[in-house]
């Protein structure tokens, strides 16, 4: 089916602008507690040694951009706005990319935000492979303007190397497309000395960079800043390299189907609706957690106790956090067996030596008072983080107990840096002016309130020496005004009695 | 029309000319890092500063010698001093033994000069090697993200990344100990399930498992023998307390620690019952003779309870080298513990007068103790005496000596109190400690704010550290390739 410019141009305004409103809606009702787990993880600011340390390693524009995207995921609304811009497109160039490569459209182009959804929902998953692929495209389509063979090596050739260099080794997908036009559409003479030519440069980029940079050759190959563990490349992102020629095949057999273009994006958006659904499915006892760590970290203890009520929590930390919104309102003592518990483990989680785990223990430690525990918890959440990016929410943690514990210096230090960035700045430019004037902090009723409750005499502890139910009862014992320690050691002190009355298995609580 | 011709003029000349109508403050200048009265070498980076007066539009900036002429002045926009490498070191050569001033002259917003009393710096006609080596970290707990191994251009600003840990997936490293100051001879301690000892010798590495049924753990703290057979090694379970109150936050105790000498031509470890004990011996260091092994010895105490109340005191026992083998006599040369101090990382000067070393209220793990301060054993007269110059409020730690004995390099928290920056000394024919200054730095304060990360076990070389990539890699790649210790 041939369209018109005219029909063509409709078509695309209309089919990306539902899909914009269907990934906003998204993003905003079901995906915003992963879009603030991803920012969490990767402070972003704005000085020249940041964004120079980007484009000193391959894939540096991408990076730059994944990055740029993902600070607005700090708040719900601009996160989802940002995150189904860059998705749109992304889609968007695959779209002229296929149209390019088959003069027609594809429903299958659809499958790209689909399965970047997907893999987004990998929990060591950038933003920056979004950027990556959209950069690879649209360096794709800025090539198919060269009118002459000479151009068009010569500019295959260039982006080889420097698209290796800004978008990283998805420039690949760059060199494929390029190449398919070459073979197919263009047809030129020594077409096949020049793709090999491109192919050796691309290789060759990565294993030079290799030889220059403290890297490992498979992560010169499949991407620094892709993931934030490049360790394993995940199979979604092997089939979205192959997205573009999905939708080319697609295209070009199209029209034997025999159905209007509203049909077709319409079974396109279906399906890549029910792959999202779908998965989305599957990765819900996770989603849940990041849905109420969003809103601890907003302080909206409500929403997780009516997140609690509505699903039951599903998961261990979403335990700890149900627990510590309970104890936040003050409902802790009389409303925890009414909730699928663990024991003391829905209280306090282990710390597994990874950033995830980590985050419920700083909470619920900060909230207690237990501040230098917290601070620990706080600066593992940030230092676990494999791809050794700071993390701006940690950052932030650690200023405040530093504020309260009275280290200014430090304090200072964390500040000056999130001053850098946009989201955190109100709140850096607040906790600078209260070091400049100290009695400011006893004045903050957080601040000045943790300070009154937290530890009053400096000891040595380990978990050797110092059990989580001592460390509750010595807090609720030296200041009557914690009432959130009084009723964790309470309920500590129940839990423990009656484990196996009031534990389920782990199963219930999976 | 012409008043506001003038006025754009002014605008215009504004700042941007030599000083004029400057106004003597006769105050000192706020300025960061503090090289007020500091003895440096004559090889070293620019001391760029960073001015931290209110209102500072420009600066102007001279060096004047020691007969107050002015040898160059430069004017700068902002706040940051930035020298020309070339011009700093023919003037740092051409005033070798004297003291040159540092003139500041600052241009307020309001377009008024105001110059500030001059910062002396004494050029000691010592040179300091070229290079020091640390290892970078953030100042954590247990895991971290990035850490590496990296060699600064002390004479520059260059940094070189030696490892990292994006090389060596994602693996913790440190105790990097390189024989007289020269890289070609060097060992580097990979922790981890893959983790162990990479030795280069003459240029060739090697990977060892340094963990064998008779160490309590893995390879730890390493010290060359000053021929190159041997290397003094301690053997550490190694584990950490935590805080309640406010500042402190983390302590560090051995549960377990032993001394041994590794002999690199036999690959086979050296021991002695009486440095094997029950007892905590910790950081050995060859003398420079190579004919005494130093070490820290405190008696055994049920630790964690008792950790607060190990102290070490300073030992040595003779060495042969020829032979391989380990005195019996162990002689205790330096004990605070009368006066409630612990002594750690003893680090003999390479021309074999001093023992530098760290003092500390308990324990041997100086970095996590803001009371611990650098004091000196001067083995001649047999006493030992804190560097006061060179100490500061808050911890100093891994301290280590450049190979003519003249400088000292330590890693001090004392920019905030919780991050490690590289502070270089100077040791007077007296044994005196100079003022510590910071390892230079352009922008110092931009970076210092930005930095996250501490800087610690320096360690000075007089050549570039290279290591063969493809060899460390073998950690991971081919793990069991490793030969053990035997």
């Amino acid at each position: 089916m041939k369209l018109g410019w005219r029909e063509k141009k409709n078509q695309t305004v209309v089919v990306s602008s539902i899909l914009y409103a269907g990934l906003f809606v998204y993003f905003y009702y079901f995906f915003f507690g992963h879009l603030q787990f991803l920012e969490q993880y990767q402070l972003m600011i704005y000085t020249p040694e940041y964004i120079g340390d980007m484009f000193s390693r391959p894939g540096g524009l991408s990076d730059f951009i994944g990055r740029f995207f993902t600070q607005f995921c700090y708040a719900r609304l601009t996160g989802a706005l940002a995150i189904a811009l860059l998705l749109t497109i992304n889609f968007l160039s695959t779209l002229y990319t296929t149209q390019r490569l088959t003069g027609r459209e594809s429903c299958a182009t659809l499958l790209m935000p689909a399965c970047m959804i997907v893999f987004l929902m990998n929990e060591y998953a950038q933003v920056s492979f979004i950027a990556a692929i959209t950069l690879a495209e649209a360096l794709y389509l800025f090539l198919t303007l060269a009118k002459k063979s000479s151009w068009y090596y010569a500019l295959l050739i260039l982006f080889s190397g420097i698209g290796y260099w800004l978008i990283g080794p998805a420039d690949i997908l760059f060199i494929t497309l390029a190449i398919t036009e070459l073979l197919f559409i263009r047809k030129y003479n020594n077409r096949f000395i020049f793709s090999a030519i491109a192919i050796a440069v691309h290789f060759g980029a990565a294993v030079t960079v290799y030889r220059l940079l403290p890297y490992r050759l498979h992560t010169m190959l499949t991407g620094v800043d892709y993931l934030r563990y490049s360790a394993e490349t995940p199979l979604i992102m092997w089939i979205i390299y192959l997205i573009p020629f999905v939708a080319c095949t697609h295209a070009i057999y199209r029209k034997r189907l025999k159905i209007t273009w509203q049909w077709d994006w319409l079974i396109g958006l279906a399906v890549s609706s029910c792959i999202v659904t779908i998965l989305h499915r599957e990765s819900s006892t996770s989603e849940q957690f990041k849905q109420m760590d969003y809103w601890v970290r907003c302080g909206r203890w409500d929403k997780v106790i009516r997140i609690g009520e509505k699903e039951g929590p599903r998961s261990q930390l979403a335990l700890v956090y149900l627990n510590l919104a309970l104890g936040m309102e003050g409902q802790l003592t009389n409303r925890y067996p009414q909730f699928p518990q663990l024991g003391t483990r829905g209280l306090l989680n282990d710390w597994k030596r990874d950033c995830i785990s980590a985050l419920p223990l700083a909470e619920v430690m900060y909230r207690v008072g237990n501040m230098n525990t917290a601070l620990r918890y706080s600066m593992e959440a940030m230092e676990a983080n494999s791809d050794m990016e700071k993390s701006g929410r940690a950052l932030e943690r650690m200023a405040e107990i530093n504020l309260i514990n009275r280290d200014y210096a430090v304090a200072r230090k964390y500040c000056m840096i999130l001053r850098q960035s946009i989201f955190y700045r109100d709140k850096a430019e607040k906790m600078l002016a209260m070091i400049k004037k100290p009695e400011l902090i006893d004045q903050h009723p957080e601040y000045g309130y943790m300070r009154k409750v937290r530890y009053n005499e400096d000891f040595i502890f380990n978990k050797y020496k110092f059990h989580p139910e001592e460390a509750l009862k010595h807090l609720a014992m030296q200041n009557p005004e914690n009432r959130l320690a009084r009723d964790y050691y309470i309920v500590w002190q129940e839990m423990a009695r009656n484990e196996n009355r009031v534990c389920v298995d782990d199963e219930q609580v999976r | 029309m012409k008043y506001i011709l003038l006025l754009g003029i002014l605008l215009l000349a504004s700042c941007q000319n030599t000083p004029y109508d400057v106004r003597d403050t006769g105050k000192e200048v706020k300025a960061f890092p503090d090289y007020e009265d500091v003895t440096i070498p004559y090889n070293v980076a620019p001391l760029d500063i960073s001015v931290e007066e209110d209102d500072t539009k420009s600066i102007s900036v001279e060096i004047c010698n020691h007969e107050n002429v002015t040898l160059l002045t430069k004017l700068w926009n902002g706040r940051d001093t930035h020298w020309d490498i070339k011009e700093w070191h023919k003037i740092l050569e051409d005033c070798k033994g004297q003291t040159i001033q540092i003139v500041v002259t600052i241009c307020k917003n309001n377009g008024e000069w105001e110059r500030y009393n001059p910062i002396n710096i004494h050029v000691s006609a010592d040179a300091i090697d070229q290079y020091v080596t640390y290892r970078r970290i953030a100042p954590a707990y247990e895991t971290f993200s990035a850490v590496g191994i990296y060699q600064r251009d002390i004479t520059t600003f260059d940094e070189y990344t030696v490892t990292d840990c994006n090389e060596l997936q994602y693996s913790c490293m440190n105790c990097h100990a390189t024989r007289n100051g020269d890289s070609e001879d060097m060992i580097l301690h990979v922790r981890g399930p893959h983790g162990g000892k990479n030795k280069k010798k003459g240029g060739k590495q090697k990977n060892y498992n340094t963990k064998t049924d008779y160490n309590i753990n893995a390879f730890a703290y390493a010290y060359w023998h000053p021929e190159g057979r041997y290397i003094a090694f301690s053997t550490n379970t190694t584990r950490q307390l935590f805080h309640a109150g406010e500042h402190d936050r983390i302590d560090v105790f051995d549960g377990a620690s032993d001394v041994q000498v590794f002999d690199t031509e036999t690959d086979s470890v050296l021991s002695a019952p009486h440095i094997h004990t029950k007892h905590f011996e910790n950081f050995p260091a060859f003398s420079p003779c190579g004919k005494w092994l130093y070490y820290v010895h405190a008696d055994s105490l049920p630790v964690p309870q008792k950790q607060d109340s190990l102290r070490y005191v300073l030992c040595k026992v003779s060495f042969d080298a020829n032979e391989g083998r380990i005195g019996e006599d162990i002689d205790i040369i330096a004990d605070k513990r009368a006066e409630g101090l612990s002594l750690s990382i003893p680090r003999p000067s390479p021309d074999g007068r001093y023992i530098m070393i760290s003092s500390l209220k308990y324990g041997n793990f100086p970095v996590w103790h803001p009371a611990s301060d650098l004091w000196m054993y001067d083995i001649q007269r047999d006493t030992l005496y804190a560097l006061e110059k060179a100490n500061s409020p808050y911890a100093e730690a891994y301290h280590n000596w450049s190979s003519n004995s003249k400088w000292a390099v330590v890693a001090s928290r004392r920019t905030d109190g919780l991050h490690t920056r590289l502070c270089i000394f100077h040791i007077d024919e007296k044994g005196e400690a100079g003022k510590a200054f910071l390892l230079p730095q352009r922008t110092p304060r931009e970076t210092e704010d930005n930095d996250l990360r501490s800087y610690n076990c320096p360690e000075f070389e007089v050549n570039r550290m290279i290591l063969d990539k493809g060899d460390l890699m073998k950690f991971y790649d081919k793990p069991l390739d490793r030969e053990s210790v035997h």
